[in-house]
């Protein structure tokens, strides 16, 4: 390698050298004019790539240091929990000019829960995702809900027969109707593929996600065997006035862009002792929540007094909604 | 073409080499496949209480009462004893209604209808759809002739309207069981009664006693997902 | 080091000894070789840079308005970034395909291009992990991965897994070319045991890569078209195929456009490997449509839709056909060493095996796996325009990285086994 001469020239101060800078001059010359070339092209580049990027500067500038550093929600104090909850709740009003109310309810010690819906009774209105959509301060542009009720042709329980966009008086003649959200698997797939436990499952059974730790590279959304989850493509919108007020950390609360959400069985109101909004809202009272813990709950007698089922079971993911015909 | 026939032997003999790589690669992924298992059973992070239960034995989980707490009671919807709308006002602008029994009264020993469409004068149009051809029902099997604010057993005996369940119990006994335990009828408030009331729906609330098959209804609400077809309400193959 | 420093001061070579002066000055020539170069090179590297702007402009859209500029949905949740995520530790994979015969067959020839070999590997690590930061909802948030800082769901995770090994295959790469270029500056043969047990690792290491990236998808219960035990091994065939097909066409080019003297036998021998390879490749791919159409279970409804349709929604047809017919071709072509003997014709060869692969490993992979959805429903996919700009921009800037690298290397290695030479002679 002939390190003599190329990079003495340019090398920066350097004692020694100095001499050898008068005698090379004319070559120092040249070199600084390619020199001055090319700090010329990296300052256009750094311009040009300054100016492709100012998209970002809108949201970066949204973003506070409060929400940039916030650690992961099984880190968080109770302080840190209060003061987490105000930042939300100002955001709400900021972003939304609505007054909420975030909470966390920690589950119920010794509670399980379990939901069952009865297949003979469902008639696939759908009022149960207008509920959902409503409780859980959905995306108003998509009609977002966590539940999706297919059309299946009687004789069959193969998805493919089945169709959720039917718009028609129901039910129809030889149909059933198969509502379908997340099955808070005691064996959840999501919960083992996500790269930074954003999403985890409660002792309640409750498969929750902490929307202010998740990444959002949608590795759950490719496990889930039932397309329980959503991600938020863009910001959600809702107008003030439909704000669900009553809101929890880790379920209804207006999500953020670019995380993954799902079916958390209403915990802001199931752990005060409450039922699902799904469930109040069926008009044909199809659907049976409880604890499974408890003996005498109304889930652990439909498991024990009808014969139950699950979907995709054979997949190891042990859920825990289950369905039944009369 | 010399080099690539001088390579040639000597890859034959180092092949063994390569073959131990590749073994040791895939040793390598067999005891990180391994390991993610075993540490996934070891990190079951949560000990929820029916970890790793299926639906059996869910079921044989033990069915000893714990101590519990006092229950709310649940609110039962009770109907009330109908009255019949005259279609006129009274002074204050309230619509005048009167007792079943107004009328009745003065219709006692006539031959009891079989069917609403027997009606010349009352009643018209009232569609009546319960129990089978074969076996058609009367107003008279559920209404008591005797007294037209009561309805009527099967044995005979008046029934106060607001304990109609009871009538119907008597053919669907199997529906009223599931009524009773929560699969039917649907519910509002608390599941949890130790925290707060349940309100629950009677059976004539959502099934027209005449008529009781559960009416035909129109989805009002569709999600539609982000789908490169328009319209949106596209989910269908 | 200090000690290296005095011993060698009185030698009157410090410069060449002491690595605290040397290794400056050896930056400080890289950045040199980097920037300097002919008006093909500048005006190659402007394209470049231009092109990963457009990306850079696509990508900060994207931060700002939400991924609803891709279109992606909740059902295809995966799409166009994925796919050449997993195309490109492929072919950070076939890079190695150099290293092998260079070390472990002693082949002098590969010995004097292995290098281009690791650069591809750094290269191509380089646009995989731009690949996953562009796919995240949340950028901002990439930190919650980094081990120590956020939470690192490792070992569960298999993208854990998947983190480490990228990562590390980036660093070993890092390190041998880093390694080899510098003691080669010096004019040093290289400490073999700074350098061989490195590279030996990285072999081991560059099936690991690809294989825990199939990992990422078979392991996926939910989702039977990848639910294959065959996964695994059809992404090693494939990437055997894509790596020293690149490697073929980076020597062709420089051939051509830098008129650079390459030994003619390591692009024979990349041949033979790559005539061996991408038969494995087509055979393990015609295994698993066997399975698929024959058995003909609910199952199979992907890979229908994905050579014939489904219901009239058939997105992917062109796309996969495209690429077996390709890839047919370039095997053909493989086979044929009189076709072989003309450049136009390898390159043609080589540019129909990498856009085969390219399509089957990346669209023709993960955009089925969604297609129909877990509950059957049929949602297509095609990329946005955002998309591709990304897209496009990420391999710009691979590339960049990849000609930059090269730019470095050539020059140090050609005037290395010059010397050699003259010694020899």
């Amino acid at each position: 390698m002939n390190n003599e001469q190329d990079p003495k020239s340019l090398e920066p101060s350097d004692s020694s050298r100095a001499p050898k800078d008068g005698v090379n001059l004319p070559i120092l010359g040249q070199v600084s004019r390619r020199t001055a070339i090319k700090g010329a092209a990296a300052v256009a580049g750094a311009t040009a790539l300054g100016v492709a990027a100012s998209p970002m500067l809108k949201k970066t500038l949204e973003m506070s240091a409060a929400e940039f550093m916030q650690r992961h929600f099984k880190e968080l104090t109770d302080d840190d929990k209060q003061q987490i909850f105000e930042r939300l709740e100002n955001d709400a009003r900021q972003q939304y000019a609505a007054d909420v109310q975030i909470d966390d309810q920690p589950p119920i010690p010794g509670v399980r829960f379990g939901y069952a819906i009865n297949l003979s009774l469902c008639n696939g209105n759908g009022k149960c995702m207008e509920a959902c959509h409503l409780e859980n301060n959905h995306d108003r542009a998509t009609h977002q809900s966590y539940i999706r009720i297919f059309e299946m042709p009687i004789g069959t329980t193969d998805f493919e027969h089945g169709s959720t966009s039917y718009d028609h008086e129901v039910p129809q003649k030889d149909h059933y109707y198969l509502p379908v959200q997340c099955f808070q698997c005691d064996n959840p797939p999501c919960v083992s593929v996500c790269p930074v436990e954003a999403t985890w499952q409660e002792s309640d059974g409750i498969v929750v996600v902490d929307y202010n730790w998740c990444i959002g590279c949608r590795y759950c959304m490719a496990a889930c065997p039932y397309h329980a989850r959503r991600f938020n493509w863009a910001e959600p919108t809702i107008s003030a006035e439909e704000v669900n007020p009553n809101q929890g950390y880790l379920s209804n609360r207006i999500r953020p862009q670019g995380v993954v959400e799902k079916c958390h069985f209403c915990l802001h109101r199931t752990r005060l002792g409450k039922l699902p909004a799904c469930l109040e809202a069926c008009p044909t009272g199809a659907r049976i929540f409880g604890d499974l813990m408890d003996p005498d709950s109304n889930i652990r007698w439909v498991l024990a007094n009808k014969r139950c089922f699950t979907i995709k079971e054979e997949l190891g993911t042990k859920p825990m909604m289950f369905y039944f015909f009369d | 073409m010399e080099a690539r026939l001088a390579t040639l032997p000597s890859m034959r003999l180092r092949m063994p080499i390569a073959y131990l790589v590749a073994l040791l690669a895939m040793s390598v992924s067999t005891v990180l496949s391994a390991l993610i298992v075993g540490c996934d059973r070891s990190r079951a992070s949560v000990e929820t209480p029916t970890r790793g239960m299926n639906l059996q034995q869910i079921n044989r989980l033990s069915s000893e009462n714990p101590a519990r707490a006092e229950q709310h009671p649940i609110q039962y919807s009770t109907p009330r004893t109908p009255r019949i709308e005259t279609g006129q006002l009274d002074m204050l602008g309230n619509p005048i209604t009167v007792s079943c029994a107004s009328c009745h009264s003065n219709f006692v020993g006539r031959t009891p209808v079989a069917s609403a469409d027997e009606l010349r004068s009352f009643h018209v149009g009232l569609s009546f759809q319960h129990g089978s051809l074969s076996d058609p029902l009367s107003c008279l099997t559920c209404h008591h002739a005797e007294n037209y604010n009561f309805l009527r057993l099967a044995d005979g005996r008046p029934l106060e309207f607001h304990d109609s369940r009871r009538l119907c119990a008597q053919c669907h006994a199997a529906k009223d069981r599931d009524y009773e335990h929560g699969a039917h009828g649907g519910m509002l408030g608390y599941w949890d009664r130790t925290r707060g009331m349940q309100t629950r729906k009677t059976c004539i609330d959502c099934h027209d006693p005449h008529a009781p098959q559960f009416p035909h209804m129109r989805p009002t609400f569709k999600p539609f997902d982000r789908f490169l077809e328009s319209p949106p309400r596209h989910e269908q193959h | 080091m200090k000690a290296n420093e005095i011993t060698s001061q009185p030698l009157g070579a410090a410069e060449t000894r002491s690595y605290w002066a040397s290794y400056p000055r050896f930056l400080w020539q890289s950045l040199r070789a980097a920037t300097d170069g002919s008006a093909w090179f500048y005006g190659w590297m402007t394209l470049l840079t231009a092109v990963a702007l457009v990306g850079v402009n696509g990508w900060a859209h994207q931060f700002s308005n939400g991924m609803i500029v891709t279109h992606m949905t909740d059902h295809v949740s995966w799409g166009l970034y994925i796919a050449n995520f997993t195309f490109g530790v492929g072919l950070a994979a076939g890079g190695v395909m150099m290293v092998i015969p260079a070390y472990l067959y002693r082949n002098r020839h590969m010995h004097d291009v292995v290098i281009l070999g690791e650069l591809l590997a750094v290269a191509a690590i380089v646009i995989c992990t731009l690949f996953i930061v562009v796919d995240l909802g949340r950028p901002d948030r990439f930190w919650h991965i980094i081990p120590g800082l956020g939470r690192f769901n490792w070992p569960i995770s298999m993208l854990t897994w998947d983190v480490i090994v990228l990562n590390g295959y980036l660093l070993l790469n890092l390190h041998i070319c880093g390694y080899l270029l510098y003691t080669k500056f010096q004019g040093r043969t290289p400490n073999k045991w700074w350098d061989i047990p490195f590279v030996f690792l990285s072999i081991v290491w560059a099936i690991s890569i690809h294989t825990v990236t199939a990992f990422l998808y078979q392991g996926l219960g939910g989702r039977p078209f990848w639910n294959t035990a065959l996964l695994a091994p059809r992404f090693l065939a494939s990437a055997f195929v894509s790596g020293p097909i690149f490697l073929i066409l980076t020597m062709l080019i420089l051939k051509k456009i830098a008129g650079l003297q390459l030994p003619s036998q390591a692009i024979k021998l990349l041949v033979q490997i790559v005539r061996v390879t991408i038969l494995i490749n087509l055979l393990m791919v015609a295994s698993e449509l066997f399975t698929e159409f024959y058995t003909g279970a609910a199952h199979s409804v992907h890979a229908y839709y994905l050579f014939f349709g489904l219901h009239g929604h058939a997105a992917l047809v062109p796309w996969i056909w495209t690429a077996i017919v390709l890839n047919v071709f370039a095997a053909i072509l493989f086979l044929n060493r009189s076709a072989l003997e003309s450049p136009v014709w390898l390159t043609a060869a080589c540019l129909m095996g990498l856009i085969g692969i390219w399509i089957e490993k990346g669209m023709g992979l993960i955009i089925p796996g969604f297609v129909p959805s877990t509950l059957h429903q049929l949602v297509e996919y095609t990329p946005s325009l955002t998309e591709w700009q990304i897209t496009a921009g990420i391999w710009a800037f691979g590339l960049m990285v990849y000609s930059v690298g090269l730019k470095i290397a050539i020059p140090i290695f050609r005037t290395a086994s010059q010397d050699e030479q003259d010694l020899v002679q």
